[in-house]
């Protein structure tokens, strides 16, 4: 351990700094929804009135308050994002899209080529949103880090995308598998780097899942709620209200069969990509639950369906409470001998691209 | 005033306990075990509180200290005056009043600004944008229409020139950069009904013309609909609805994916409202064209209750594209 500033102190026997050895510490999420909801609504009054500018400054004080809140080992994440520097991102982000979503409605070719051009131009945008992200990211004053170069992402954004259409999807998951283990794998905390150990037969299992849950739903509702054709032919005007009934019943089924094989898959890949993914030998366990996954989504989507959108800081809230519940840290050794390490300037640009196009480039 | 606090060095993960004394005059002294440092106000550079998460005090040689003790340090800061702009945002987000006040205050000008201001941006907007783009924004239009929705009118060849003649008397002495054109049709699946397109085409079906008792019933219709290409309704239509649907991103893409949902509502209301609007506006054009041509303004009220009996109007008056007939008709 490098200790050069502090070789004037003494080892202090009160503090962490000789935590157990194998010690399992839960990750904490103290966000409170009603206080994201205030957050929400000062940064969404203040937006409107300076037209948007301010909308960078919100930016940087939501994920500072999500950051600060999320904890593990006693210490929290920190999120040194500048806001001028967001806005600068933001305006060249936009600057590269209006064009395009013009040309879209007048001139069907120019926005060919241009939407071209900026599939073309997205794995650079993934790396340097990926780098911008981790370096804004910090834990026990430590910064993180992604070193995945530019030709690795054209592989797997391009190369391996076209795999994906000519298996007719079938090489989805695996593309999925690829995409995570150069983010999370590329990722560094300091100078050390992560490790991603998840394999892509994980990936595989979790749409596996999915489609047998769907079948078996589909199939079973089928069987017990499908009369016989020959009966229907026969029932009289009256039964076949009941035929109506028992219709709605089916898709009822197929809608709840969906949500469900969507977070059971969700919550596998979450498990499989976090779960095997090691810092400095320390492991994060991730046991996340497809029917609580699932449960949360849906009562979170009718409540802010229902209240018009205004439960939804503390949907969010409550999501993010339960997918960190749901994580820890297995250490093995201590925790304080990570190096931090030097890294350049980097811009905004391709985080913001990523956040205008709704584009899921990590976290 | 001493708080507990976490020092990292900046340069290892190591964390070590430490008090933190905070002296009146703005002195801040560190204590690690036996090792005392210390630093004025002016070296340290203090997080900005938001809700309840743990504050950093950045030290000059990149050592951080991280605390939660958030009252104390925030009233050693108001005693020093020495908060910054952001702190007052935090006032604002601390407590329930403040909130909802600056909540009201969003609705409102969110409210202001989709009735009032994107309608009045756009219009001035349009003012720029030269009329050659209409021309392109339904250039495809009547193809479209043309295959599967309309077939070739089947109205005599003197009603067609009739109806030529009435269009052209409609038209004539307005701007030139439109391309006013008459297309008849037979309006297979879309029954009575007449449409503009922003490149100045007007299409009348024939089931419309037959419902129409009068020669200046057919002509009012016409009027409204000259009024949408002649107002740009089109044009303002797109820049409406991309900018109420940037502000609708910039209000509910805070809160992310539970809330695409909620926020698609909002929009599709909003997008009726203009179009009624605009509906309103059309109907305006009709009306003075009327009064101008000394034609008595009832025509335009009684197809348009022939059509609705025919059609049968929708009673979700916000949801829909038109104004409620009873609405329209004016004397």
């Amino acid at each position: 351990m490098n200790q050069s500033s502090v070789d004037s102190v003494r080892p202090d026997t009160t503090t962490a700094r000789h935590p157990a050895e194998n010690a399992r510490y839960p990750f904490e999420f103290r966000a409170q929804g009603g206080e994201y909801f205030r957050i929400w609504i000062v940064n969404l009054a203040l937006s409107l009135l300076t037209l948007g500018i301010y909308s960078a400054w919100a930016k940087v004080r939501r994920l500072r308050y999500f950051y600060g809140s999320t904890s593990v080992a006693g210490s929290s994440f920190e999120y040194h994002g500048e806001p001028l520097k967001i806005l600068k991102g933001r305006a060249i982000a936009a600057a590269m899209i209006v064009p395009y979503s013009i040309a879209s409605r007048f001139n069907p070719v120019l926005a060919l080529v241009l939407l071209l051009a900026f599939l073309c131009a997205l794995p650079i945008f993934l790396v340097k949103s990926r780098r911008f992200q981790n370096r804004m990211s910090s834990w026990r004053g430590i910064r993180f880090d992604f070193l995945g170069s530019y030709r690795e992402a054209i592989r797997i954004q391009i190369g391996l995308s076209v795999l994906v259409s000519f298996t007719l999807g079938l090489g989805y998951p695996y593309w999925l598998y690829a995409r995570e283990r150069f983010l999370i794998g590329r990722s560094s905390y300091g100078t050390e780097q992560l490790e991603f150990n998840a394999r892509a037969g994980s990936y595989y299992g979790a749409f596996l899942m999915a489609g047998v849950i769907i079948l078996v739903v589909i199939v079973g509702a089928a069987l017990l709620l499908h009369p016989p054709l020959a009966k229907l032919n026969t029932r009289h005007a009256a039964e076949l209200g009941l035929g109506v009934w028992r219709v709605i019943a089916f898709f009822a089924l197929v809608a709840i069969a969906f949500v469900m094989a969507r977070a059971v898959a969700q919550a596998r890949i979450i498990n499989a990509t976090f779960g095997n993914t090691t810092i400095g030998g320390h492991e994060i366990k991730c046991e996340l639950s497809g029917t609580r996954l699932a449960w949360i989504s849906v009562t979170n989507a009718l409540m802010t369906f229902a209240t018009l959108g205004l439960y939804a800081p503390w949907a969010r809230v409550r999501m993010l409470r339960y997918q960190f519940a749901s994580m820890s840290l297995q250490t093995y050794g201590s925790l304080d001998e990570f190096v931090a390490s030097e890294s350049a300037q980097v811009s905004a640009t391709g985080s913001e691209v990523g956040d205008l196009l709704d584009l899921d480039f990590g976290l | 005033m001493k708080l507990r606090a976490r020092y990292f060095d900046g340069k290892t993960s190591a964390a070590a306990s430490v008090d933190l004394e905070l002296f009146a005059q703005g002195r801040m002294v560190l204590h690690q075990g036996a090792t005392i440092r210390e630093f004025e106000l002016s070296q340290l550079k203090i997080s900005a509180r938001i809700g309840n998460t743990p504050r950093r005090i950045y030290l000059p040689e990149g050592g951080v200290c991280e605390l939660s003790a958030n009252d104390a340090l925030d009233q050693w800061l108001s005693h020093l005056k020495a908060h910054d702009l952001q702190h007052r945002v935090f006032r604002l987000e601390r407590y329930w009043p403040q909130a909802l006040a600056a909540f009201a205050i969003a609705a409102v000008l969110a409210w202001a600004g989709i009735r009032y201001g994107i309608p009045a941006l756009a219009a001035r907007a349009a003012r720029v944008v030269p009329t050659s783009v209409d021309t392109v924004l339904g250039n495809q239009t009547l193809e479209i229409l043309d295959h599967g929705w309309l077939s070739a009118s089947q109205l005599d060849e003197r009603r067609k020139a009739e109806l030529e003649r009435q269009f052209a008397q409609l038209t004539a002495g307005l701007d030139a950069t439109h391309h006013y054109r008459l297309e008849l049709r037979h309006g297979d699946k879309i029954g009575a009904n007449a449409l503009a397109l922003p490149s100045g085409i007007v299409i009348l079906t024939d089931e419309l013309v037959a419902l129409a008792q009068d020669p200046n019933e057919i002509a009012a219709v016409l009027a409204h609909e000259i009024g949408h290409v002649v107002h740009r309704h089109a044009l303002r239509m797109l820049l409406q609805n991309s900018a109420s649907a940037v502000l609708m991103m910039a209000a509910f893409g805070d809160v992310s994916s539970v809330s695409h949902l909620a926020a698609a509502a909002p929009a599709v209301l909003v997008q009726a409202k203009y179009s009624r609007q605009f509906e309103t506006e059309a109907d305006d054009y009709a009306y003075d064209w009327l009064r101008q041509h000394h034609i008595a303004t009832h025509y335009f009220g009684d197809l348009l209750k022939r059509l609705e009996k025919q059609g049968g109007g929708s009673k979700l008056n916000f949801l829909s594209s038109h104004p409620q007939t009873a609405e329209r008709i004016r004397d």
